[in-house]
């Protein structure tokens, strides 16, 4: 009970934060507005019991990401001298793309079997969350066995996204 | 009677139907939680002002916090009223909600972040909230507050605003990387990011405690949380925001009076949730530094509030004798030294713990 009201809060919340990212005019409100919607979303991850994942998205995308997108927006309008306004081209491109995407992830969440302690799947995830206390340790654990390439593969990409933009800035001075 | 007791019993007099009651009895127990966190935070800004006051009086000959009523206790009070009774502006330049907004968004991550601060032995009931992330909870939450200022000086519609909103902002952002790193090497220690596991992992001894593990490493740790702790609180050398004289402050420059003070009141916040991390992380949380001594129920909240104050005490010391630091220097500061130290540090803890049998 007290789940299902928290449920339609968070989602009444995202979905009114999402419209609002899309349709306000003053680019600064809409990236407040991806704040609103991205903490929601934390509270989502904690009601279906990932609350390192609800951690780790307020950490990266409220913490940084968003911060990042303010820094952007503010020295662009202390640059140019003007607020800029969100302005929407190629609506029938857009609503065809945004029609597809809606697609795609209904295909895929009605037809992906998802492994849980109920499932008769069996999954390495699973087997992991058996032998461990938190499912922060779960996490931590199949980082650095199972999905260690695709891990070390997202670290080192990172690192030549860093290194490529400090070029990219200096060349610029 | 325990308070859930109580709870359910006023859900039961409210004539809510059974099915719903237990969730009405969590509802009702969260909000009695926020009260009390709330009220917390209230008195414990109060006692810091009030401390900060007369530390700083003292250190710097300053003579209102020390006369004003006997041994200076109305200078909160005078305080406030002083703030209360100043005009709320609005500059006409101003993006009007998000400049309302801003105080707010800077002041609710130094409310949540007691959430699951123990201020005392859990086993009595010294906490809220025991939280399975604990210590990655703090650091999330706390990241929170760059919105606030960045929206701060954007809204304020105000050049100067929006340059000393870049400063903070980037000084929060830099001197959050080495923080959220030290504050690993606790978290290695004990195994674990619940805050309860990590003090029960430092031992009876006041030299099991965290800080002197691994010597020189916990000591080394300990510092370097600290001064990221003094940049992250605004506390000088690092209280930039606070430079009117030759930086025309900062991003609460067009704010005035009781959403200025909100500003300063998550800022006193802050600095005392961060002692009390300190502390657990390091410093044995709520134990006595030695075995004969009690520290159980009442004494480990005593326990706990006076490492707290000292922390606090030692804060403001440095505040009050230091001059404050150039932006590009704590720039390199942050950069050049903590950050590479803090990552030293973190390495060579894995290395022994994954060396030690």
């Amino acid at each position: 009970m007290g789940e299902a009201i928290a449920f339609w809060v968070l989602a009444t919340i995202i979905v009114l934060g999402a419209l609002g990212v899309v349709t306000l005019r003053n680019l600064f409100h809409c990236a407040l507005c991806l704040g609103l919607v991205l903490l929601s979303v934390a509270g989502i991850f904690i009601l279906n019991g990932a609350e390192f994942l609800a951690g780790v998205q307020i950490l990266i995308y409220v913490g940084a990401t968003l911060v990042i997108i303010l820094f952007a927006i503010m020295l662009s309008e202390n640059i140019t001298g003007e607020r800029i306004q969100l302005a929407s081209y190629n609506r029938t491109v857009g609503l065809v793309s945004a029609l597809l995407f809606l697609a795609l992830v209904t295909f895929l969440a009605l037809t992906t079997q998802f492994p849980s302690h109920t499932s008769t799947i069996k999954d390495p995830v699973i087997a992991v969350l058996e032998n461990v206390k938190t499912n922060t340790a779960a996490f931590g654990t199949l980082l650095l066995t199972k999905f260690i390439v695709p891990f070390e593969f997202a670290s080192v990409f990172l690192l030549v996204a860093l290194i490529g933009a400090i070029v990219i800035a200096r060349t610029a001075e | 009677m325990t308070l859930t007791e109580i709870c359910r019993t006023i859900v039961q007099w409210l004539g809510v139907p059974a099915e719903y009651q237990e969730s009405a009895t969590q509802i009702l127990l969260a909000a009695i939680d926020a009260i009390i966190i709330f009220t917390f935070l209230m008195v414990a800004v109060l006692v810091i002002v009030y401390a900060f006051r007369k530390v700083v009086g003292f250190i710097q000959a300053r003579l209102g916090p020390r006369y004003t009523g006997p041994r200076g206790i109305f200078q909160t009070i005078a305080d406030a009223i002083k703030l209360l009774g100043k005009e709320d502006i609005i500059p006409a330049a101003a993006d009007r909600l998000a400049f309302n907004l801003a105080p707010f968004i800077v002041f609710l991550p130094a409310f949540l972040v007691y959430l699951t601060i123990p201020f005392g032995d859990p086993k009595s009931g010294w906490q809220v909230r025991d939280l399975n992330i604990g210590v990655l909870y703090l650091v999330a939450i706390t990241s929170i507050t760059v919105i606030g200022i960045v929206t701060a000086g954007w809204a304020s519609g105000n050049k100067w605003a929006v340059l000393g909103a870049m400063r903070s902002g980037a000084q929060l952002v830099s001197y959050e990387v080495p923080m959220t790193l030290v504050v690993l090497v606790p978290v290695l220690m004990a195994g674990s990011l619940k805050l309860s596991e990590i003090v029960e992992n430092q031992g009876e001894w006041f030299w099991q405690w965290h800080v002197f593990q691994m010597f020189p490493l916990g000591l080394v740790a300990f510092v370097l949380y600290f001064v990221c702790a003094l940049a992250e609180t605004n506390q000088t050398p690092f209280d930039l925001p606070e430079a009117e004289s030759e930086l025309v402050a900062g991003y609460h420059v067009e704010y005035s009076g009781m959403k200025f003070a909100l500003f300063f009141l998550a800022e006193f916040g802050n600095t005392v949730a961060i002692s009390a991390i300190a502390t657990h992380l390091f410093l044995g949380g709520w134990k006595a530094p030695f075995p004969f001594l009690p520290d159980t129920g009442i004494w480990s909240a005593f326990w706990f509030f006076l490492k707290v104050s000292t922390a606090v005490f030692l804060i403001f010391w440095v505040r009050g004798t230091l001059p404050r630091v150039r932006i590009d220097q704590l720039m390199e500061l942050g950069w050049k030294f903590l950050l590479p130290a803090g990552l030293l540090c973190v390495t060579l803890v894995g290395l022994i713990i994954s060396v030690r049998p």
